[in-house]
C-alpha cells in the first residue's frame, strides 16, 4: 500500500481515459452532466424549445396559475382553460379551472416567429398551444400575463453563459500571477502581494454601481452587464492567486520540487509539469465553486438593482421580479427560476466535484483499492 | 520576522493611501451627487425643486467645491482628527452610524461563523474520509443545495413561512410588544426568535461551502506518503487523521481567515436588506444608492483598512499554523 | 515574533474572550414584556393623560390650565371621544422616508387645511391652527395672531418673536441661503426684495406684499416650512438662538466640537425636527428618540399641546408614535398583514399589493381606507423637444409624430396587463376631480387605431421604409427611439414593453433604458435623453410648483419634454432656448395664474394653460392612476374611511384625535 506500483493497464492508458474512468465512477457527477447537457442545449436553442417568445403577453391572464398538461388517447395533449373574474374592490384576479374548455397543445407547432441562432427564420416550437395565442401556460403566467416557461428558457441563455467568461478570465490570471508570486518569492512575490492587497480592498459594490452609471448609454443592458462582468473579473482573480501562492509556498519545500530543480529542470517546466498538477484538484474545486458562484452572483446583483434589469430576460431578472410577498403568497410558481438556479448550480457542483476527483486518477484507483480493502 | 512585519506595515500605509484615492474617484464616477438624489426623491413625490434651491443645497453640502478640495478636507479630517465626516442622508457623524451597527453585525457574523464551523468541519472530514459512501453523497447533496439557494429568496420565503404558519413578527429584532420594554429573559428570547432566521440563511451557504472546501482539501492530503508512514507506525486512525492531514488541509482556510474582519462590520448586506436588520451592510448599500459621499467613502476606508489588516492577520495565522511558512518568514 | 512565538494557546485565549461577550447578564427571568408599568386609563372624564396628571401631582409639571393657551383649538373627534393611552405603531422604509413623519407628526403648521380638503379651492380650504389669521387688501397683507398663552413643548411661551426669528434669521438669512431665498418670501418677480414683516404686538405679526401673493397661505398649510432644512415659519427662538451666529458669536467653536464644517451645518442639524430630540415643538407628540438612533423613531405626547376636544380634554389621545425604520417594503407589508401597524398609508400601498393586503385584513385585524391618488397618470412618455440633435428635434417637435405614436398604443392591453385592469385610457391631462378637468384633452388620440397611427406618421414625414417595413429616421437609418425609464417605477419597464410592440407594428422602434432615479434626474437636467417616461401629477392651481411642469415648461429640473424652454422661463430669457409663440403665451398665462389671488380669476388662467397644453400635446399618456389606499387597525378609532389627497395626508384628518 505504501509503494505505489501501478498495474500495467493503468500505466498505459492516456491521462484523459484515466480521468474519464474515474469520472464515470462519480455517480453524482454523471447526474450533473445529465442535467447540464440538456439545459445548455435548451439555452442555445431557446427559441425552439420555448413555447412562446419572452415578451408575448396575454393580458387577460396575469398571474395565471400553471395549467396541468393532460393527455388522452383520442384527444392528444391538452390543458384546461380558466374562468376568470376580477374583484373590483381588491383588484384580485381569480382563476377557476374550466374542464369544459379544452386548449389543444401540440408538439412542433407553429407559433411566434424567430430566427434560430439569429440566422434561420422559423416559427416551429417544440411544444405549445396548437392555435397560436391561446393560453397554455405550463408553468403559469407572470404579472403581465407572459408565459413563465418561455421566459425561463430564454433567461437561461444569459444566466448560464455570462458568468463563464468572467470565471475563465479570473482563473487564468489567478493561476498565472499566483504561481509566479509563489514560485519566485522575494521581490516579485512582495510586489504581487501588494497589488493583490490593493485590489482586494477595492469594494465591488460601489465599483459596480459606478461602472453601471459610467458606461455609454447606447450600449444595450446586456452589453453593459457583460462589460462590467469582465472588468470585475480582472479584479476578481486575487482570491485564487493568493490560494495558488499559498500552495506554491508550501510545495516549494517539497522534496520532489527540490529533486526536479537539482535535475536541472527549467523553472517554467517545474511549475507547469510538476507543481500545478500536484494541486490541480484544489484549483478545480475552487473553479467548480466559482461558476455557480457567478450564476448566483447574477441573481444577487439583480436583486440589489445593480445587475441586469428588465426588459432583459435572465434568471436574476425573473427572480428579482418575484422577490415580493405577493408572489410568495399568491403566485409561488413565479419562484420557479429560483428552483432552476438551484438545480443548475447543484448540477455544476456535482460536475466540478467529479472533475476534481478525476483530475487525480491515480489517487482514485488507490482510494478505490483502499475502500475495497476496508 | 519582526523586520518582515515592520516592512509590511509600511506597505499597508501606502496601500491605504492608494485605496483612499481610488475610493474617492469611484464614488464620484457616477454622474450626480447626493443633491441629485434629493431632487429625484422630491420629483418622485410629485414635487419640483427650483435650480436656485438645488444650487443652495450643493453649497450647503460643500459639493460645489472642486473634487481635489473635497478629497483633501475629507482625508485630512480622517488622518488628523479621526473625523470620518457626516452622512448627508442621516445628518449624523459616520463614525456614530457605523458604531451603532457594529454590535449586531458582529453578533450575526460571529454566531453564523460558529454555526458554520461547528457543522461544516465534522461533516467535511467525514465526507472526505468516507468518500463515496452514502453519508458522503447525502452530505454533498444537501451541501450543494444549501450553496445553490439564492440568499434573498430563502430569507423571504422563511419570513413568509414564519408569518403564515407561526404568526411570528417578522423583520427587525424585536416583536412590537418588546420593542420599548426593558431587558428581561422574554426580550432575550424574543431577540433570539428573530435572529435565528438570518443566522440560518447566512449560515446555510457558508456551511455548504465550508463542507466542500474541507472535504476537497482533506482529500488532497489524505493519501500523501506521510500519512502512510504515520499509519505504518501504528498511530490510531483518528489521531493520525486529526494531527496531520486535517491540520495541513486547513492551510488555505487560514490564508483567508483574516478577511472575516471586514465582514464583522460589513455584515450580510442581502439578508439584512430583506429582513430589515440594522447592520452595516444596508447602511453602505443605501449610501451607495443615494450617493451619500462621506458615508460611503469613510465606510469603505474602514472596510479596506480592516481588509488590509485582515490580510496581515491571515499571514500571521498561516505562519502559526504551517511551520514550513513560518520557517520562510524567519529566513527573510 | 522570533522572541515570542505565536502559539495556539495565546490565540485561543482571545477566542475565549469573544465567546464570553456573547453571554448575557443575570437577574431578569421574566418572559413577559416589561413596559415599566405604563398605566392605561379607561376614565373618559379625565382632562389630561394619567402620566401627565401624575407629573402634575408630583410637582414636576404645572397644572393643565397653565399649560393650555387661553383659547385652545377645539377639535371635534370624528366619531367618539377617546381614552388616553396607546401607541401608534408605524414604519418608515429607509431612514430618509421623512415625508411620512411630516404628514403624521409634523403636520402642525401656522394655518392648516380643513379636514377633507386638499387646498384646491384656495383660501376657503384653509383654517386657523397655531395662529388665527386675516387676509387684507386682496391678498397683499396677511396677519397672524398666535394663540394667547401658547407654549412650546418645554413650557416656554411661543410669541411673535419666534415668527420673526424664523423669517429674519432663518428663512431669509443670507448665510443659510447663499444662493437665493425661497420665492414665497420675495416680492413677485424679484430675486432679492423680501416681503415686509412687522411685529404688531407680542403675538401678532403682519406680512405685507406689494402685489397679491397667491399660494402664501396654501404653502403654509401644506407644511412646506415644517420640513427639515433651513426654512421655517415658526421656530423656537429661545432654543435655536444658541446655534445661530447672530446670537452666539462662539457658535463656530460649537460646530467644530460637533465635527462640522461651520455653524450653518450645526444650525440645520439642530433645526431638523426628526434628527434632534432636544428641539422644542408645537406638535402633538415630541420626538424622544430621533431617526438614526436605534431602530425606530419614537415620539411622546407633548404636555403643552394646545388642542382639546369638545369636553375640554387635552389632546392627543394616543401616548406615543413609534415608527420603526425598515430596510425593505416587503417587511412593511408582512408587518401590516401580521397586524403589527396601527395606521399606515405609505410605501406598501401599490395596486399590485392590494389583493394581498385585502386578503389578510381579517387575520391582521385591520381595514382598508381609500385615498385618491395625487397622480393623474400611470405613465407618460415625453419626447425631448429641445434635444441638441437638430433632426431629431424637428421630428420630436412634430405634433403629428406624437399623435401617430399615441394612436399606436393599445392602452387597454397595458391597463389589463400592468395595472390590474384599473383605470381608463388617459392623456397627460388633469384628472376628473380637478377644477380644470378638460375631457377633450384627457381623451384625445387615446383610441387604439393602427390606420390613423400610420396616417399621422406618414404625415410627419416618416414615409421611407426599409425592407422589413421599418420607418427610416431623419438620418436614413431605421428609427429607434430610446426611452429612459426610472427603476423607481418597475411598472414602466413592463408597460413600455407593450408600447414597444405597438410602435413596432407601425414601423417605429423603441429601446427601453432603465436607470436608477438619481441618474435619471442627472441625465434629464443635462438635456440628454431622447425621450423618457414618468408618472404625471395632477394640475395644481394654488402652488404653481408641484406637478404643473407636466402641463407647462415651468421647471427646468423636470419639464422633460423641453428642459431648455423651462430654463428660458426660469432665467427670464437669460439662458435656455426661446420657446415658440404658443408656448410663450402659455407661460404668460401660467405666471398670471401663480400671482393671481382671486381664485376665480386664477382658475380662468389655469384653464387657458391647460387648453394650450392640450393643443401642444407635450406628452403621451397611458391611463388614470388607480386609487391609493391605507390600512388602519380595527382598534384604531376616529380614522375616516376615505381621505382627500393632499401633500400631507393624513395630517388634515387630525391624527391627534385618533385613539385606541
Amino acid at each position: 500500500m505504501f509503494l505505489r506500483r501501478p498495474s500495467k493497464e493503468v500505466g498505459t492508458l492516456p491521462q484523459w481515459r484515466l480521468m474519464w474512468r474515474q469520472f464515470r465512477r462519480h455517480r453524482l457527477a454523471l447526474a450533473g452532466v445529465a442535467i447540464l447537457v440538456p439545459v445548455y442545449f435548451g439555452a442555445i436553442f431557446a427559441e425552439f424549445f420555448a413555447p412562446m417568445s419572452s415578451s408575448t403577453a396575454n393580458t387577460s391572464m396575469t398571474y395565471a396559475p400553471p395549467q396541468l398538461l393532460r393527455y388522452s388517447g383520442d384527444l392528444g395533449l391538452y390543458v384546461h382553460g380558466y374562468r376568470t373574474e376580477r374583484d373590483p374592490k381588491t383588484y384580485e384576479q381569480r382563476y377557476t379551472e374550466d374542464p369544459g374548455k379544452r386548449i389543444d397543445v401540440g408538439l412542433f407547432v407553429h407559433g411566434d416567429e424567430y430566427k434560430l441562432l439569429g440566422l434561420i427564420p422559423s416559427d416551429i416550437h417544440l411544444i405549445g398551444p396548437v392555435t397560436k395565442g391561446e393560453p397554455a401556460f405550463l408553468l403559469g403566467a407572470d404579472q403581465n400575463g407572459r408565459d413563465l416557461l418561455s421566459r425561463l428558457i430564454h433567461g437561461a441563455r444569459v444566466s448560464l453563459s455570462i458568468g463563464l467568461v468572467g470565471v475563465a478570465a479570473s482563473f487564468l490570471l489567478g493561476m498565472l500571477i499566483g504561481g509566479i508570486s509563489g514560485y519566485f518569492g522575494g521581490g516579485v512575490d512582495n510586489a504581487v502581494q501588494r497589488v493583490i492587497e490593493f485590489l482586494i480592498a477595492i469594494p465591488t459594490l460601489p465599483l459596480w454601481m459606478a461602472l453601471s452609471a459610467a458606461l455609454p448609454t447606447d450600449w444595450g443592458p446586456l452589453t453593459r452587464y457583460f462589460a462590467i462582468t469582465v472588468i470585475l473579473s480582472l479584479i476578481g482573480w486575487t482570491g485564487l492567486a493568493r490560494d495558488v501562492r499559498g500552495r506554491f509556498l508550501s510545495l516549494r519545500e517539497e522534496d520532489f520540487v527540490m529533486a526536479a530543480r537539482l535535475d536541472g529542470v527549467s523553472r517554467l517546466s517545474i511549475i507547469f509539469r510538476h507543481m500545478i498538477p500536484s494541486f490541480a484538484s484544489h484549483i478545480i474545486a475552487s473553479l467548480s465553486l466559482a461558476i455557480p458562484g457567478m450564476i448566483l452572483g447574477e441573481t444577487s446583483l439583480s436583486f440589489l438593482g445593480l445587475g441586469l434589469q428588465a426588459p432583459a430576460v435572465s434568471w436574476g431578472v425573473l427572480l428579482e421580479g418575484a422577490q415580493n410577498v405577493r408572489v410568495v403568497a399568491n403566485a409561488p410558481w413565479l419562484l420557479a427560476p429560483g428552483v432552476a438556479v438551484v438545480i443548475v448550480v447543484v448540477a455544476m457542483n456535482f460536475f466540478g466535484d467529479g472533475l476534481r476527483d478525476a483530475a487525480d486518477p491515480y489517487g482514485g484507483s488507490r482510494r478505490g483499492r483502499r475502500r475495497r480493502a476496508a | 520576522m519582526l523586520g518582515y512585519f515592520g516592512r509590511r506595515l509600511v506597505y499597508v500605509v501606502v496601500t491605504l493611501w492608494a485605496i483612499s484615492i481610488v475610493t474617492f474617484v469611484i464614488i464620484n464616477l457616477p454622474p450626480g451627487d447626493y443633491v441629485s438624489t434629493l431632487v429625484a426623491n422630491a420629483q418622485a413625490g410629485g414635487e419640483g425643486i427650483t435650480p436656485a434651491e438645488i444650487a443652495n443645497l450643493r453649497h450647503r453640502y460643500g459639493l460645489d467645491e472642486p473634487l481635489m478640495v473635497q478629497y483633501w478636507s475629507w482625508i485630512t479630517a480622517i488622518v488628523f482628527h479621526g473625523d470620518f465626516g457626516q452622512s448627508f442622508a442621516w445628518n449624523q457623524a459616520v463614525s456614530t452610524l457605523i458604531g451603532e451597527r457594529v454590535a449586531l453585525s458582529a453578533v450575526l457574523s460571529i454566531s453564523s461563523l460558529l454555526m458554520v464551523w461547528a457543522i461544516a468541519f465534522p461533516i467535511g472530514i467525514y465526507s472526505a474520509v468516507k468518500q463515496y459512501s452514502w453519508g458522503d453523497y447525502t452530505a454533498s447533496f444537501f451541501g450543494f443545495i444549501g450553496m445553490a439557494v439564492p440568499e434573498f429568496m430563502l430569507a423571504l420565503v422563511l419570513m413568509y413561512v414564519g408569518f403564515r404558519f407561526f404568526g411570528q413578527s417578522v423583520g427587525g429584532l424585536f416583536s412590537p410588544e418588546f420593542q420599548d420594554a426593558a431587558w428581561n429573559l422574554g426580550k432575550v428570547l424574543d431577540l433570539l426568535g428573530h435572529l435565528w432566521v438570518p443566522i440560518v440563511v447566512i449560515g446555510v451557504s457558508g456551511t455548504a461551502g465550508m463542507i466542500r472546501v474541507t472535504r476537497a482539501n482533506l482529500l488532497d492530503e489524505l493519501y500523501r506518503p506521510y500519512v502512510h508512514t504515520a499509519r505504518a507506525k501504528g498511530l490510531p486512525e483518528w489521531k493520525l487523521l486529526l494531527k496531520y492531514p486535517v491540520r495541513m488541509s486547513l492551510s488555505p482556510f487560514f490564508s483567508t481567515v483574516g478577511w472575516l474582519l471586514p465582514g464583522l462590520i460589513g455584515g450580510e448586506t442581502i439578508v439584512s436588506v430583506v429582513m430589515s436588520l440594522p447592520t452595516g451592510g444596508p447602511l453602505l448599500l443605501n449610501g451607495v444608492m443615494n450617493q451619500d459621499m462621506y458615508l460611503v467613502g469613510s465606510f469603505i476606508m474602514i472596510l479596506s483598512t480592516l481588509t488590509v489588516i485582515g490580510t496581515v492577520v491571515s499571514d500571521l495565522a498561516l505562519a502559526w499554523w504551517d511551520p514550513r511558512i513560518r520557517k520562510r518568514y524567519k529566513r527573510e | 515574533m522570533t522572541h515570542q512565538p505565536l502559539t495556539r494557546r495565546n490565540l485561543l485565549r482571545g477566542g475565549g474572550l469573544l465567546l464570553l461577550t456573547t453571554a448575557t447578564g443575570c437577574s431578569f427571568l421574566d418572559t413577559s414584556p416589561d413596559t415599566g408599568g405604563a398605566a392605561q386609563a379607561a376614565d373618559l372624564s379625565a382632562k389630561e393623560a394619567p402620566t401627565l396628571a401624575q407629573l402634575v401631582k408630583s410637582g414636576k409639571l404645572p397644572p393643565l390650565e397653565q399649560r393650555l393657551p387661553k383659547n385652545p383649538l377645539v377639535v371635534t373627534p370624528l366619531k367618539e371621544a377617546g381614552k388616553y393611552g396607546g401607541t401608534w405603531a408605524s414604519a418608515l422604509v429607509g431612514e430618509d422616508d421623512l415625508e411620512w413623519l411630516t404628514s403624521t407628526l409634523g403636520y402642525e403648521p401656522v394655518v392648516r387645511l380643513k379636514p377633507g380638503t386638499n387646498g384646491q379651492k384656495g383660501p376657503d380650504d384653509i383654517v386657523a391652527n397655531v395662529a388665527e389669521f386675516e387676509v387684507k387688501n386682496d391678498g397683499r397683507e396677511y396677519v397672524f395672531r398666535l394663540r394667547e398663552g401658547l407654549k412650546w413643548s418645554d413650557g416656554q411661551p411661543c410669541t411673535a418673536d419666534d415668527l420673526l426669528f424664523a423669517f429674519e434669521d432663518v428663512a431669509t438669512y443670507h448665510d443659510l441661503h447663499t444662493t437665493g431665498i425661497y420665492d414665497l418670501f420675495l416680492e413677485n418677480g424679484s430675486a432679492t426684495e423680501r416681503v415686509k414683516v412687522e411685529k404688531v404686538d407680542e403675538r401678532t405679526v403682519r406680512y405685507v406684499y406689494k402685489e397679491p401673493k397667491a399660494g402664501f397661505l396654501f404653502q403654509i398649510a401644506v407644511a412646506t416650512f415644517e420640513r427639515p432644512g433651513a426654512t421655517g415659519f415658526l421656530l423656537p427662538k429661545h432654543y435655536l438662538k444658541q446655534f445661530h451666529k447672530k446670537y452666539n458669536p462662539d457658535v463656530d467653536q460649537l460646530a467644530k466640537e460637533a465635527q462640522l464644517e461651520d455653524w450653518t451645518q450645526l444650525f440645520m442639524l439642530k433645526q431638523d425636527p426628526w434628527h434632534n430630540a432636544d428641539q422644542p415643538t408645537l406638535h402633538a407628540w415630541k420626538v424622544s428618540n430621533p431617526v438614526g438612533k436605534g431602530t425606530a423613531l419614537v415620539a411622546e405626547r407633548n404636555p403643552y399641546y394646545w388642542k382639546v376636544d369638545q369636553q375640554g380634554r387635552q389632546l392627543p389621545y394616543l401616548d406615543r408614535f413609534r415608527a420603526e425604520v425598515l430596510g425593505d417594503v416587503q417587511v412593511e407589508l408582512l408587518k401590516i398583514m401580521n397586524g403589527e401597524l396601527g395606521m399606515q398609508l405609505r410605501n406598501f400601498n401599490t395596486p399590485e399589493n392590494k389583493p394581498l393586503v385585502a386578503q389578510n385584513a381579517a387575520k391582521g385585524k385591520y381595514r382598508l381606507f381609500d385615498v385618491p391618488s395625487r397622480l393623474s397618470n400611470t405613465m407618460i412618455i415625453q419626447f425631448n423637444q429641445t434635444i441638441a440633435d437638430e433632426k431629431l428635434r424637428d421630428l420630436f417637435r412634430n405634433k403629428d409624430f406624437r399623435i401617430g405614436l399615441s394612436y399606436a398604443i393599445n392602452r387597454k392591453e397595458i391597463i389589463d396587463g400592468v395595472y390590474a385592469g384599473q383605470g381608463e385610457p388617459w392623456q397627460a391631462a388633469p384628472s376628473k376631480r380637478n377644477v380644470v378637468y378638460n375631457e377633450q384633452f384627457a381623451k384625445q388620440y387615446t383610441e387604439y387605431d393602427v390606420t390613423k397611427a400610420n396616417e399621422f406618421l406618414d404625415k410627419a414625414g416618416l414615409t421611407k421604409k426599409d425592407a422589413d417595413g421599418k420607418r427610416l429616421g431623419p438620418d436614413g437609418k431605421p428609427l429607434v427611439v430610446t426611452v429612459m425609464a426610472s427603476t423607481e417605477f418597475p411598472h414602466h419597464t413592463q408597460a413600455l414593453e407593450f408600447v414597444k410592440k405597438g410602435w413596432e407594428a407601425v414601423g417605429v422602434g423603441l429601446r427601453v433604458d432603465p436607470v436608477a432615479d438619481t441618474l435619471f434626474t442627472e441625465r434629464t437636467m443635462a438635456n440628454q435623453p431622447q425621450a423618457s417616461s414618468y408618472t404625471c401629477s395632477d394640475f395644481d392651481i394654488i402652488t404653481g410648483t408641484g406637478g404643473d411642469h407636466y402641463y407647462v415648461p415651468s421647471n427646468s429640473g423636470s419639464a422633460r419634454y423641453a428642459i431648455r424652454w423651462a430654463q428660458w422661463y426660469g432665467s427670464k430669457g437669460k439662458s435656455g432656448d426661446e420657446p415658440p409663440k404658443e408656448v410663450k403665451e402659455q407661460l404668460e398665462a401660467f405666471t398670471k395664474m401663480r400671482t393671481e389671488y382671486d381664485s376665480t380669476k386664477a382658475i380662468e388662467s389655469a384653464k387657458k394653460v391647460v387648453e394650450i397644453a392640450a393643443q401642444q400635446f407635450y406628452a403621451i399618456g397611458i391611463s388614470t392612476y388607480p386609487d391609493e389606499y391605507g390600512i388602519v387597525s380595527n382598534s384604531f378609532k376616529n380614522v375616516p374611511d376615505s381621505m382627500a389627497s393632499a401633500p400631507v395626508t393624513p395630517g388634515p384628518t387630525q391624527p391627534e384625535q385618533y385613539s385606541l
